[in-house]
């Protein structure tokens, strides 16, 4: 291959007071390839990406595009180059039209004035080359946040870049919708451009990626070609030891005794007469495609919304209401979907974000003991392994996956009944992930009754004792996790029947 | 993803060295403290133009005109605190003045029965403020400019612009007297904002309203009352500024609407200076405590040096902003750090 790189960067260092994040770290893609950039939270992929797009500046190294060595002083001088960034938060402005979204920052004017037509005809032609339709006269707002993707690749791709940054473009996207952004994806880079995506979703790079770089503690782990290497090889590459996903220990929840009934539950109008029994112990995984009501069902346990129609009991004692307040109070506790929207505080510190949700054990009369506050959760944190510098560090300063970890940690203890997740492994690394999947477990054992919601299938078979699907608004039956394996899970969240 | 690199910052940065030591003191307050440099500078610069600024009358002067500022300020706090802001804290300040000369002078109430009355009203108007903001989801900024203009009229209607004395000699010494040499007011707001800066560190209610202006969905969903917050940091700030009113009465010796005018200016002034995001979620008492001192420094400087009183409110405005501006550059540095 003596193809001139479309991007390369060469011995790149970075440092930041106290810690080196890029350390001599090489990087180049050809036009046309489709390169995943890989690593946990904190192995440097940021901060590359934000190098190559021209957010930071590196220490050392320097930057080619096109075999011709350039200086990126701000994002304006990486789009005068052709790089383009789709970062993972949107960057719409959702009360314009999709067209006006597209062109923003470069409007279309003729004599002083914006053209309109001409505006909504290049918007048009951005999206076919997506082979999209959508009206571009809609507000972003109105659409589905797929399609908001969808359009800021559009916006991207209408600047003619020769090099495409995609920052965990499908984290909020339902799995139908991920197969047309990965064929677009494909079809882009077809064209010739390079393409450069970071994910944590192997199975994803695994469909799209013609090679994968892995960085580990801001060193360049490898680059190799997708055919060369194997799902596992990344990981092991990734965490730097051997698989740490373990299968997990088969537990009989049966004889326990049922905790949560949930009977003909409906949330119009995605849920219909769902039926089902959690037992205390049990790990219940909630499969379904996005949009199937999965949330509704937690929220609607939890106390969140107004239950329409049906009857949840809290079969051990306690009562169900429709209010957040009560259900903590009776021990049912929910981690929400979206952990920067309703999970954590960003400015306060890990203990009170902790604390919040069990101020009584470490107060007086609404008085609050900050050493009991510091004992009692610094035992919580190590035994969540979360990684961090001082009890008191902004929630906000952590990595996604221990931002994670202090979420679930408030309801731990608290919810003593049922804990709902709600994606509780989103945009977290392999290593957070099955020490979260260590805390579900470890929950359970202590008897408490778990019901998770998750988008990535494989998650189920590794948390979950038994799994229900939805497909329509309705529940299917309850599978036990030792009859399931991937292309079942595949097939019955489909709506397919054993 | 997006500040992975400052994570990573963090970790390290701090693992290595634990936070302890004159450092991380220093790292932790660095807005006081250049605030209180900025604080001592602007102290130096009158003192130099003006022999009169250091002596201990006019110390005195500075610390009560600071005080009747800074009881409404520690409201201000936490209502910004919470991602509220409240306009109608000046006229709301001589509402109470003059409800209470209208009660006690005009209307024969009994004196004690007045403060009590001011302060239930006052406390329980800006409750409903705060209520309709929860409930209806009405921008506070709106249902408090509404607020200031009813409390502006009001004022009007009760007293036809005209004082109204109030003679009384036991009710004048929370306003004009001094025990030990300092005068009441001061005293009084030392011990509120003693009393405040306890509430919003040490106390639930106060990292609740900490919680609620940082996320109030995450606060929600842990299971605070978020309304009820939101509610009760209006009717603090009423009760703060019926207290001050009441001040100002016993200071004057009359209740007159021409006390507190732009008051709601210099206590938001004075938060934001103190470096309190009005975004919410971030603050201190301390700051506004240092805020509210600038902002009565400066105000007394441009009277000793002779400035002019019309170009005493753009010299006072300019540096508010300079101030402010300083805190936010400080602010993006210490970040970096």
């Amino acid at each position: 291959m003596t193809e001139t790189p479309a991007l390369e960067l060469k011995s790149i260092y970075k440092f930041y007071p106290g810690v080196t994040a890029l350390e001599q770290v090489d990087f180049a893609i050809r036009p046309g390839e489709i390169r995943a950039l890989v690593g946990k939270n904190g192995a440097g992929k940021s901060t590359l990406i934000r190098i190559a797009c021209g957010l930071e500046k590196p220490d050392q190294g320097t930057i080619a595009i096109r075999g011709q060595q350039v200086h990126l002083h701000n994002p304006a001088d990486a789009r005068n180059f052709g790089i383009e960034i789709v970062s993972q938060e949107l960057n719409l402005v959702p009360w314009m039209d999709v067209a006006e979204n597209i062109a923003l920052g470069r409007w279309v004017k003729r004599r002083g004035s914006i053209d309109y037509p001409e505006m909504r005809r290049r918007a048009v032609a951005a999206l076919a080359r997506l082979d999209m339709e959508i009206d571009t006269t809609l507000p972003v707002t109105r659409l589905s946040p797929a399609q908001q993707q969808l359009v800021e690749i559009a916006k991207a791709i209408s600047r003619e870049p020769s090099v495409l940054l995609l920052d965990e473009p499908t984290s909020s996207l339902p799995l139908t919708e991920v197969a047309v952004l990965l064929a677009t994806i494909k079809r882009i880079a077809s064209q010739g451009v390079a393409i450069i995506y970071v994910s944590h979703r192997l199975s994803e790079i695994a469909e799209i990626a013609d090679s994968v770089t892995v960085l580990r503690n801001g060193k360049l782990i490898g680059t190799s070609l997708l055919k060369d290497v194997t799902e596992q090889d990344i990981v092991a590459q990734m965490v730097g030891s051997d698989v740490v996903l373990q299968e997990i220990e088969t537990r009989d929840y049966t004889a326990q005794p049922v905790v949560l009934h949930v009977e003909d539950l409906s949330i119009p109008p995605r849920i219909e007469h769902v039926t089902f029994d959690l037992h205390k112990g049990e790990v219940l995984g909630l499969a379904g495609l996005l949009g199937t009501g999965r949330s509704e069902i937690l929220r609607t346990i939890a106390g969140f919304n107004h239950t329409e129609q049906g009857q949840i009991t809290l079969t051990t004692g306690g009562t169900h209401k429709d209010s957040v307040q009560h259900m903590i109070a009776q021990g049912v506790a929910l981690v929400a979907e979206n952990r920067r929207d309703e999970g954590i505080i960003p400015y306060l510190g890990i203990h009170e974000n902790v604390a919040i949700g069990r101020w009584k054990q470490v107060t007086k009369r609404g008085i609050i003991s900050w050493q009991r506050v510091r004992s009692v959760m610094a035992d919580l944190i190590q035994k969540l392994s979360i990684k961090t510098p001082t009890l008191e560090t902004p929630v906000m300063n952590l990595s996604g996956g221990n931002q994670q970890k202090v979420v679930i940690g408030r309801w731990l203890e608290v919810a003593d009944r049922v804990l709902l997740l709600d994606e509780p492994t989103r945009g977290v690394d392999v290593e957070a992930k099955s020490q979260i999947y260590d805390i579900i477990r470890r929950a359970a054992q202590r008897g408490v009754g778990i019901l998770v919601v998750t988008s990535e299938l494989e998650e189920l078979l590794w948390c979950c004792d038994s799994i229900i699907f939805l497909h329509n608004g309705k529940a299917s039956k309850k599978y036990a996790r030792s009859e399931l394996n991937v292309d079942l899970l595949n097939m019955l969240v489909n709506g397919g029947k054993l | 993803m997006a500040n992975q690199g400052t994570t990573v910052t963090h970790h390290a940065a701090s693992s290595s060295k634990p936070q302890t030591g004159l450092k991380s003191f220093i790292r932790r307050n660095l807005n006081e403290i250049t605030l209180l440099i900025g604080l001592v500078l602007v102290g130096a610069f009158i003192s130099f133009n003006s022999s009169a600024f250091l002596t201990p009358a006019n110390l005195i002067n500075v610390f009560r005109s600071a005080a009747f500022l800074g009881i409404v300020t520690w409201g201000m706090t936490l209502v910004i605190i919470a991602g509220e802001i409240d306009v109608s804290v000046g006229p709301a300040v001589a509402f109470s003045a003059v409800f209470f000369g209208w009660l006690v002078t005009n209307n024969n109430v009994p004196l004690p029965l007045g403060v009590v009355l001011v302060l239930v009203v006052v406390t329980s108007v800006g409750y409903l403020a705060g209520f309709i903001r929860a409930r209806f989801n009405v921008p506070s900024f709106v249902t408090s400019l509404a607020l200031w203009s009813v409390y502006d009229g009001l004022k009007q209607v009760l007293s036809n612009n005209i004082p109204i004395p109030v003679e009384s000699e036991g009710f004048r010494i929370w306003g004009r007297d001094a025990l030990l040499g300092i005068p009441y007011p001061i005293i009084i707001a030392g011990i509120l904002f003693l009393f405040f800066r306890y509430i919003s560190k040490n106390t639930v209610y106060g990292r609740s309203i900490y919680a609620v202006g940082g996320n109030a969905k995450a606060a929600f969903a842990s299971g605070i009352s978020v309304s009820k917050i939101r509610a009760s940091v209006f009717a603090i700030t009423g009760a703060l500024a019926a207290l001050t009113g009441l001040l100002q009465v016993s200071r004057l010796g009359s209740a007159t609407g021409q006390v507190a005018s732009g008051l709601e200016f210099s206590a938001i002034a004075a938060v934001v200076i103190g470096g309190t995001s009005l975004s919410g979620g971030r603050g201190s008492m301390i700051g506004s405590l240092i805020g509210v001192l600038f902002i009565s420094v400066i105000g007394n400087g441009l009277v000793l040096m002779g400035v002019n009183s019309q170009v005493q409110n753009v010299v006072r405005g300019v540096l508010i902003l300079v101030a402010v501006l300083l805190n936010v550059i400080f602010k993006q540095q210490s970040k970096d750090i």
